[in-house]
């Protein structure tokens, strides 16, 4: 496992050299494909959501500062990172359900600068795990889970707490802090 | 952004618990790593507004349920108070904003760094973490506490620990019992909502001339219920109890988090101070 990290963090780093001078800038948001990674498991489909319950309605802005910063997710299978521009504070991009490796909160500090990622949609009671403001996860290392659910009675899937992100991971939303903060 | 830091003071728990820290303790040190953020960002030419250390203070005030009856009558869900901090945080999202494109990933990328250094931090739920170690974020720490990985590992652990122990207390089933029968004493008095963060959001969620008034009316139920129910003495003492869990499963990790802080705090305090006395911007 350490080789492999150390590969990784190598191949990262070398990456950030290989692609110039505006990665060293700007901090080239892509993370990087590895042959070492683990070729994403086949998941059955997503259930669809039970009759009554409700999508999360964020209490964030139309228009928020981090829509302008940048929220990015990395798939092996599709072999590029995808940035949420503009006012697409939540969401997840068509077809990519189950099939992200890396993920990069890269937002501007502040309000709603965490984002929850979410084992399904962004249902009330789908469970969820949070990535602070600045942090990365490579999901194909270790056991990141999805760690939090909503605590009430529309819990609907309890079930995949616990179960990895990796490949699992379905839409995201921005949040004012990581813990709690689902309905 | 925060965890649940003054309930650990109501449990008068801070220093044993899964808590973040004394609160006068992580004040300054939050205080301090924003000093310090603000002058590196300056070098930089580029501008940065202190932080506060919480957007939602009423969360960590009351992470499970408003249990304050006092409190829920004057402050309801602290809705004045985040809009206080909201209208703080406007002068810094108006800047960022404004700036253009390429300025704002510059911007980004000295803040947070270009990740072409890692900070890991191996979790305790599972999964490493990572973060740049060369943008202004960084650095703070690396000046603050000697030694940006240790911190950065330190405070992430710490971090999820304490969500592990409000996690913990929830799937609790003595907890769901009494959340139940919160529910049901909610709906007696005109509150439908199967949880209090559910009731929480929705009032907050609300605007008009109202919207105050009605959110002191349903915290008011929420901590009346809470006391009644036995909710809120349920939820005190199994975080309590996890709380104290955790601390004995993970004695490393709270006892270097603490020898962190507590070596980091002269420096912190001799930074606000010198701030105060407008020596430093």
């Amino acid at each position: 496992m350490k080789i492999l990290r150390d590969v990784l963090l190598g191949v990262m780093t070398a990456t950030a050299v290989i692609t110039g001078t505006q990665a060293a800038a700007y901090a080239d948001p892509a993370p990087v494909p590895t042959s070492e990674a683990e070729k994403p498991v086949s998941t059955a489909a997503k259930p669809e959501r039970p009759d009554g319950v409700a999508k999360i309605q964020s209490g964030l802005p139309v228009r928020t500062l981090n829509a302008d910063g940048n929220f990015y997710v990395w798939s092996d299978d599709r072999n590029k990172a995808l940035l949420y521009p503009g006012d697409a504070y939540d969401g997840w991009p068509e077809g990519w359900n189950n099939r992200v490796d890396v993920i990069w909160n890269n937002g501007f500090p502040g309000r709603y600068d965490d984002v929850n990622v979410y084992d399904y949609a962004t249902w009330s009671g789908s469970a969820y795990a949070c990535v602070g403001n600045g942090d990365y996860w490579d999901l194909r290392r270790g056991d990141y889970v999805f760690s939090w659910v909503n605590d009430g009675a529309d819990a609907w899937q309890r079930s995949p707490l616990g179960r990895r992100v990796h490949d699992n991971g379905s839409g995201h939303i921005w949040v004012d802090w990581c813990g709690n903060n689902n309905r | 952004m925060s965890m649940s830091r003054a309930f650990c003071v109501l449990l008068g728990a801070a220093a044993l618990s899964g808590c973040a820290g004394a609160p006068v303790e992580t004040d300054v040190l939050h205080r301090a790593e924003q000093i310090l953020i603000g002058s590196c960002m300056a070098r930089q030419n580029l501008k940065y507004w202190p932080q506060p250390k919480s957007w939602t203070p009423d969360m960590d005030l009351f992470p499970y349920v408003v249990d304050d009856v006092e409190w829920a009558r004057e402050n309801g869900y602290g809705r004045t108070r985040r809009q206080e901090l909201g209208k703080t945080a406007a002068p810094s999202e108006k800047y960022f904003r404004a700036l253009p494109e390429d300025r704002r990933r510059a911007w980004l990328t000295t803040f947070h760094g270009d990740r072409a250094a890692a900070l890991e931090a191996e979790l305790p739920i599972g999964g490493t973490v990572g973060h740049s170690a060369n943008g202004c974020a960084a650095q703070a720490w690396q000046e603050l506490y000697g030694d940006k990985g240790r911190w950065f590992k330190a405070s992430r652990v710490i971090q999820t620990l304490g969500n592990m122990r409000i996690g913990q207390t929830q799937a609790d089933p003595a907890y769901r019992a009494a959340l139940k029968r919160w529910s049901e004493c909610m709906s007696r008095t005109g509150f439908s909502a199967a949880t209090p963060l559910a009731l929480r959001k929705q009032l907050l969620a609300q605007q008009g001339a109202d919207a105050e008034s009605n959110d002191k009316k349903a915290a008011t139920a929420e901590a009346r219920c809470a006391m009644e129910t036995g909710l809120s003495k349920t939820a005190r003492d199994l975080d309590a109890a996890n709380a104290e869990a955790l601390k004995k499963r993970y004695p490393e990790e709270f006892e270097n988090a603490a020898r962190l802080r507590e070596s980091a705090l002269p420096k912190a305090r001799a930074l606000v101070s010198e701030q105060k006395k407008g020596n430093l911007t």
